[in-house]
């Protein structure tokens, strides 16, 4: 019953059943077909998205400050390199056809001299940059083009988690693109506007193409995080701005208008995670110099309410908190041994979130 | 898009195998020459559904449910000192966990949620009929990504991380993980305890441990998983355990030549007299080729498929031998325990031979004498009362000539990830052997 009409089909079928006894690789039959078939529907995706993809080149006078890199202790001297930018191009997504240009605004975060953009046909451009949007991790560069390839969009509808991505870079080759495949790893990043995937990213895939596989751009791979103390390169978690909070905010930066980071409200404290039987957000620490040391909150108390509003877990009193405003006056009420206590708190505003 | 039926796949593969191609042959289906992609895509999106349903979010790492009324498997090292635990499943439902039982060795653990019934759950699958090359997905909670979603958190916060990758490697003997599943499904530090899943949403392994460099803890490309075949064996014994640990198997006594046998099997150099293998009737000389249903290639397969089976479980050896096969069956004693003194004082440690001299510590067991004196998992003990200890060989020579309550001084080097390594001296007061 092999290869008869739906050869390629039952081929797949054989690779998905393993571990089937006959039929595999060993007789030069079916496997190849599968292989080919699977790296065929990759290649076709990658070659869709392609010519929407560019190289972005920045001339920088100063960068962002890296304060890990900062902090480092003498004797790690030698891993200051780690926590520096790498060096060479980033990449972005042609958006219109007169050449607006998304890319991660961490890629043209600093001071800058100049941005150069290689598209795909090889021709080099002078980039301005139109908008940028901290929060979202997207900024929109604009070229003087026209009749430029402009990437398709994917449907959210279509975004679930375990679906096949190619992710598209340009970089380090301006003139090839550099192809990587995966799947979703999960949707809902903060707060949905970030999608996860295993596709390999390094730091050159940074603001480039997230496509499914009929080459619809499903997100633009954002900052890909080599400052973080927890991954540099590529650790099989890459994230990347997804297709529907694009949308939203990309009329916003087409009128040339940023968009800065929201404000934000910051108490001070850290959760004890060891807590488990415990009604409330109970208090590990209290960070010193913070709105929740100056309200008089200590460690091993028990947050039980916000503004009369019951808490009854650490979610529960950061959802609380976040939809309050730095500089605004909270009621905190907390259980110290057997006593509540109402304590009054001027929330602080929290600097650069991750 | 086609319109082949959604083909959902938990029969054995050969039926699995027909009605992928059924399912692909129907007339009308429409199908187009590439959709054997969209149909893996479909089949993956499906499994990462059902297996993220099942998830377990731990405080430190992941695990999985198995059983409706809420058995939870995880990693021994994510409940390490801990009884209790809570446990937060999909749609960030939470439940109160007790550990029911480990294996400290082997680094697994059967958690019992509070309360629970009517759960999603995994099949648990064999992972003896995996083969490499074949896709798996890993299912967990990379650097606690999922904890928290963003900063308006919801019921709906709580979302696993999925992977994909293959089958890279089968019966890898890493530390205690002796016949583990290699792969190169993206697993970081917080995936300790999540499922790894077949195609057919089975449950094959426990993501465990990944090969790392120093200090770079981060995914390689090279994950192990503890196979699902050696966790069931251990199951009904983890059930009864009542939070202790099922101690793992051994088969004292035996001096395997270790050289490749070209897959000949694992040929005996020695048999120590008295000991268990001795008394099940090994000899020098023999070639064991199998244990239980495994085929043995050589010995490194050998010592590590043995520890894939509970103390006390009666296996059966394959042996050759001048006049032919032969069957010997052997109950297995406690590793780690049959080829020490029982008079002799007891620290609590599981030991590895550390790299350039000593020993390292692997595991302090609660309450041990070790863990009261604060020996830590990591130490190197470098010498007992000013004799230097060369491996662990040397250490239960030594450990021979010390009493249950006495005293002894051991020079541990410590060296804290990103910290210098530092001589300290501590003084154990020994224990006695729990049989």
């Amino acid at each position: 019953m092999k290869r008869v009409f739906y050869a390629p089909a039952i081929a797949l079928a054989l690779v998905l059943a393993a571990p089937a006894p006959e039929g595999r690789a060993a007789d030069g039959g079916p496997a190849p077909a599968v292989a080919s078939i699977l790296s065929g529907a990759f290649r076709s995706a990658a070659e869709r998205i392609a010519p929407c993809v560019v190289a972005i080149d920045v001339d920088r006078i100063s960068d962002l400050p890296s304060p890990l890199r900062e902090d480092l202790p003498k004797e790690l001297e030698e891993l200051k390199d780690y926590y520096e930018r790498p060096t060479g191009p980033v990449s972005g997504v042609i958006v219109s056809e007169d050449g607006s240009i998304l890319t991660s605004h961490y890629n043209v975060a600093g001071e800058i001299r100049s941005i150069r953009v290689t598209t795909g046909d090889g021709r080099s451009h002078e980039a301005r940059i139109l908008a940028k949007d901290e929060w979202d991790d997207l900024a929109l560069l604009k070229i003087e083009a026209t009749g430029l390839p402009v990437a398709a969009w994917a449907d959210p509808v279509d975004l679930r988690v375990g679906r096949f991505v190619v992710a598209v870079g340009r970089s380090p080759d301006r003139a090839r693109p550099t192809v990587n495949s995966g799947i979703v790893s999960a949707l809902h990043r903060k707060d949905g506007r970030l999608l996860q995937t295993d596709a390999a990213f390094n730091y050159g895939n940074s603001g480039g193409a997230l496509v499914d596989l009929d080459g619809r751009l499903m997100g633009i791979i954002a900052f890909v995080g080599h400052t973080w103390p927890d991954w540099g390169m590529n650790g099989g978690v890459g994230l990347a701005v997804r297709v529907d909070a694009i949308r939203e905010v990309l009329p916003v930066l087409r009128r040339g208008e940023s968009i800065p980071f929201p404000p934000m409200p910051f108490m001070g404290i850290e959760q004890d995670v060891t807590a488990i039987d415990v009604v409330g957000a109970k208090v590990l620490r209290v960070v010193p110099g913070t709105a929740a040391e100056r309200a008089g909150i200590r460690a091993g108390d028990v947050v039980i309410a916000i503004d009369g509003e019951p808490v009854s877990d650490w979610d529960a009193m950061v959802a609380l908190v976040w939809r309050r405003k730095p500089g605004q006056e909270i009621d905190v009420k907390v259980r110290r041994d057997k006593d509540e206590i109402p304590l009054r708190l001027t929330l602080g505003r929290r600097e650069r979130p991750r | 898009m086609s319109t082949i039926p959604h083909v959902r796949i938990r029969v054995a593969p050969h039926a699995s195998l027909l009605a992928v191609a059924l399912a692909l042959a129907a007339p009308g289906a429409g199908l187009a020459a590439a959709d054997p992609v969209r149909d893996l895509e479909r089949r993956i999106v499906d499994v990462a559904e059902r297996a993220s349903r099942a998830f377990a979010f731990l405080d430190n790492g992941s695990g999985v449910v198995v059983s409706a009324d809420g058995e939870v498997l995880t990693n021994n090292h994510v409940v390490f000192g801990i009884r209790r635990i809570e446990v937060r499943l999909s749609g960030s439902r939470k439940f109160i966990g007790d550990v029911v039982g480990r294996e400290p060795v082997g680094d697994f653990a059967l958690l019992k949620l509070r309360d629970a019934q009517g759960l999603d759950f995994l099949p648990i699958g064999d992972s003896d009929r995996l083969s490499v090359g074949e896709f798996v997905i890993a299912i967990g909670n990379p650097f606690r990504l999922g904890n928290r979603n963003g900063y308006f958190p919801t019921p709906a916060s709580f979302e696993p991380t999925v992977t994909l990758g293959s089958v890279t490697g089968l019966f890898r003997f890493r530390g205690g993980y002796s016949a583990a599943i290699q792969t190169d499904a993206a697993i970081n530090p917080g995936n300790s305890g999540g499922p790894l899943v077949n195609l057919d949403g089975e449950l094959v392994g426990i993501n465990g441990m990944i090969e790392t460099r120093f200090p770079n803890r981060v995914h390689s490309g090279v994950g192990f998983a503890v196979p699902s075949a050696q966790i069931l064996r251990y199951l009904p014994r983890l059930r009864e355990a009542k939070g202790g640990e099922v101690p793992r198997g051994d088969l004292p006594g035996l001096a395997l030549v270790q050289e490749p046998s070209g897959g000949g099997g694992a040929q005996v150099r020695a048999v120590t007299p008295g000991s268990l293998a001795a008394r099940a009737g090994l000899r020098t000389g023999d070639t064991i080729v199998g244990l239980g249903s495994y085929a043995i290639p050589g010995w490194v397969r050998f010592l590590g498929l043995i520890g894939t089976f509970p103390a006390g479980e009666e296996v059966s050896l394959r042996v050759r031998r001048a006049d032919g096969e032969t069957a010997i069956p052997v109950r297995l004693a406690v590793f780690g325990q049959a080829e020490q003194d029982p008079n002799a004082g007891y620290l609590g440690v599981w030991l590895e031979d550390a790299e350039g001299g000593g020993v390292k510590v692997l595991v302090v067991f609660p309450d041990s004498p070790a863990q009261k004196a604060g020996i830590e998992i990591g130490d190197v003990i470098l010498a007992i009362d000013d004799k230097a200890i060369a491996d662990t060989d040397a250490l239960g020579k030594e450990m021979k000539a010390h009493k249950p309550g006495g005293k002894v001084k051991l020079k541990v080097r410590r060296a804290p990830e990103g910290a210098e390594a530092k001589e300290l001296e501590i003084e154990v007061t020994l224990g006695k052997h729990p049989v």
